[in-house]
């Protein structure tokens, strides 16, 4: 039982840093990105050919693992940077699911759908991370960091000028802001602390498939962003918890595992209609004027 | 080999612009990043395997009942949805949003009800025919006369006919044109019913080739934004000439290559353009949106 409540504790740590993550897209530069799973799993990929082919330590494969995300951020954020709002969602959802692809497909380096197993558990120095509370604490001790960092970084200058970028970009760069930079920067910030989700995954599961970074991932970690509101900063972790939860209540409420998955995303989707729907001033920071 | 594989090539392309048709119709005249048009494709392919496969319907009848399900889909989703947004002045990001929303709760619903896997509407080989070096089963065949049918029809209607010079308007200024006194809310729901009835054609086609899954609309419905895109801002030409180019492209990767990298060839062309020339290819010169 409390194995049980601990590995769902991890879970939430692990999308609470997803969430905040995406959030500094999405509410503060104000663009919705459908490519933070593939992010998440080229982080959770990278660590695990890192720790099984190469026998990196934990330390070091993860720093690995947010260099080749970072790097992967950086090309989407450098390639998009011109690009409108509807084009550029269909570029990072083409993103998606060219990623995906590439998971599935190119056997030779990921092992396609049959995935990585054998990931051995995290260790740093003689902590090792075995036993679900030891994982609990490791995967927490990225999480608060991940939160910290995020509100450190929107309530500084740093964070100013991402909004004003989302209310007018033009209106910035007249005011010497070099707003490509900023838009970049963003994109890998973002970018790193899902690969970081993505390594503790990996540590976390000890074996990992395709299957888990689809665009379904990707559309699950935006409507957590989404109900937690773009106005408040601790609107996604509030997210986050509610809908790693749900699945769990769905099961109390005895629904079968078969039709539970397709059912959470049901509820989930109607949760952000009715929120678009009835409570547009949830998400008044993305409602700026484009039109 | 080679012209049996641009044969092949063409084919799909014929799909792909009927697909790529409607939702430029729908995109171009409301400027809605339409998402749940994947889920108008998914919901013909079901509409028509319940009516043939579950009540034996003539396929007639049934290809009929999918158009109309097809396009009651489309006009109540921009009723239902989209319109009480828009009365607020939303942003067309939210629409977006509420679109992405939507198709994932109607997926997924289908999942549930008929299952995740693929469902296959006409078992066993098809019937085909040879001409010269080329061979086409009896569905490619079909696809293409219906394609080049509809093509005809609608291309007739967008330049010939009144209604067609008032969308072509729409796609320009449909503020402007709302001012000259043409009623918005006709245009709009008279696209959305055109667009998605247009897409359940090649639908209900590619399910009696291939079979349906609940989650082959998303591809289809990216392949036509894609063609959308790259074909510039020509409603009809613009749509036609990028889903031809993705169709032979892909036609030539799945030679070259092998069938799993087709999807990757468009998106990479996808991103060549955006990098290259966002105006897409039927356009010389285009009008900078620096932001909008």
């Amino acid at each position: 039982m409390i194995n049980y409540a601990l590995q769902i504790l991890i879970v939430i740590n692990l999308y609470i840093i997803l969430a905040v993550s995406l959030n500094l897209l999405v509410s503060y530069l104000g663009v919705i990105s459908l490519s933070h799973a593939a992010f998440y799993g080229t982080g959770a990929y990278a660590y695990a050919l890192l720790v099984t082919a190469f026998g990196w330590r934990f330390i070091p494969a993860l720093v690995g693992s947010v260099g080749i995300t970072l790097s992967l951020g950086l090309l989407v954020s450098v390639s998009t940077l011109r690009l409108r709002a509807d084009y550029l969602i269909l570029t990072t959802l083409a993103f998606q699911l060219v990623s995906y692809d590439l998971l599935y497909n190119w056997v030779g380096l990921t092992n396609g759908p049959f995935g990585i197993s054998g990931i051995p558990s995290p260790t740093i120095l003689v902590f090792k991370a075995s036993p679900t509370v030891n994982v609990f604490v490791l995967t927490t001790l990225f999480a608060v960091p991940a939160v910290v960092l995020t509100y450190r970084l929107v309530s500084s200058p740093f964070g100013r000028v991402l909004k004003a970028i989302r209310e007018d970009e033009l209106m910035t760069t007249l005011l010497g802001k070099d707003t490509a930079r900023f838009k970049i920067t963003c994109f890998c910030v973002a970018a790193s602390l899902a690969a970081v989700a993505g390594s503790l995954y990996s540590g976390f599961m000890r074996y990992i498939d395709p299957t888990s970074f689809t665009l379904n991932e990707s559309v699950f970690i935006l409507s957590i962003v989404i109900i937690g509101g773009t106005t408040k900063f601790s609107g996604p972790i509030f997210g986050a918890i509610l809908f790693v939860l749900l699945p769990e209540v769905l099961r109390l409420l005895l629904i079968p595992d078969s039709i539970a998955a397709n059912m959470r995303i049901i509820i989930q989707g109607l949760i952000v209609l009715a929120l678009l729907r009835y409570r547009p001033g949830y998400l008044k920071d993305l409602d700026v004027r484009y039109s | 080999m080679i012209v049996q594989i641009l044969t092949n090539g063409l084919v799909t392309a014929l799909a792909y612009s009927l697909i790529a048709l409607g939702f430029a119709l729908i995109y171009r005249t409301t400027r809605i990043f339409h998402f749940a048009y994947a889920s108008t494709y998914t919901v013909a392919g079901y509409v028509f395997y319940t009516s043939f496969r579950g009540f034996h319907l003539p396929v007639i009848l049934a290809v009929i009942i999918t158009l109309l399900s097809a396009a009651a889909f489309g006009v109540s989703v921009d009723r239902l949805v989209y319109s009480p947004l828009i009365r607020r002045s939303s942003s067309l990001l939210l629409l977006l949003l509420s679109s992405l929303a939507l198709d994932s709760i109607i997926v997924n619903f289908i999942a549930m009800v008929y299952g995740n896997e693929t469902k296959v509407l006409v078992a066993g080989l098809q019937p085909t025919y040879s001409m010269g070096d080329v061979v086409l089963s009896r569905i490619q065949i079909v696809i293409v006369c219906t394609s080049i049918g509809v093509l005809g029809i609608v291309s007739i209607v967008l330049f010939k006919t009144n209604i067609g010079k008032i969308i072509r308007a729409a796609c320009d200024d449909s503020q402007l044109l709302i001012n000259f006194g043409v009623n918005g809310h006709a245009i709009r729901l008279g696209v959305f019913a055109i667009g998605s009835a247009i897409c359940a054609l090649p639908a209900l086609l590619v399910a009696m080739d291939f079979g349906i899954t609940p989650f082959g609309g998303t591809k289809a419905m990216l392949k036509a934004a894609v063609a959308v895109i790259i074909g510039g801002p020509r409603i009809f030409y613009g749509a036609i000439a990028g889903a031809f180019l993705i169709g032979l492209l892909e036609a030539l990767t799945v030679w070259l290559l092998s069938a799993k990298w087709s999807d990757l060839a468009t998106f990479a062309i996808l991103f060549m353009f955006l990098l290259c020339r966002p105006q897409g290819m039927t356009l010389s010169t285009a009008r900078v949106d620096f932001q909008q």
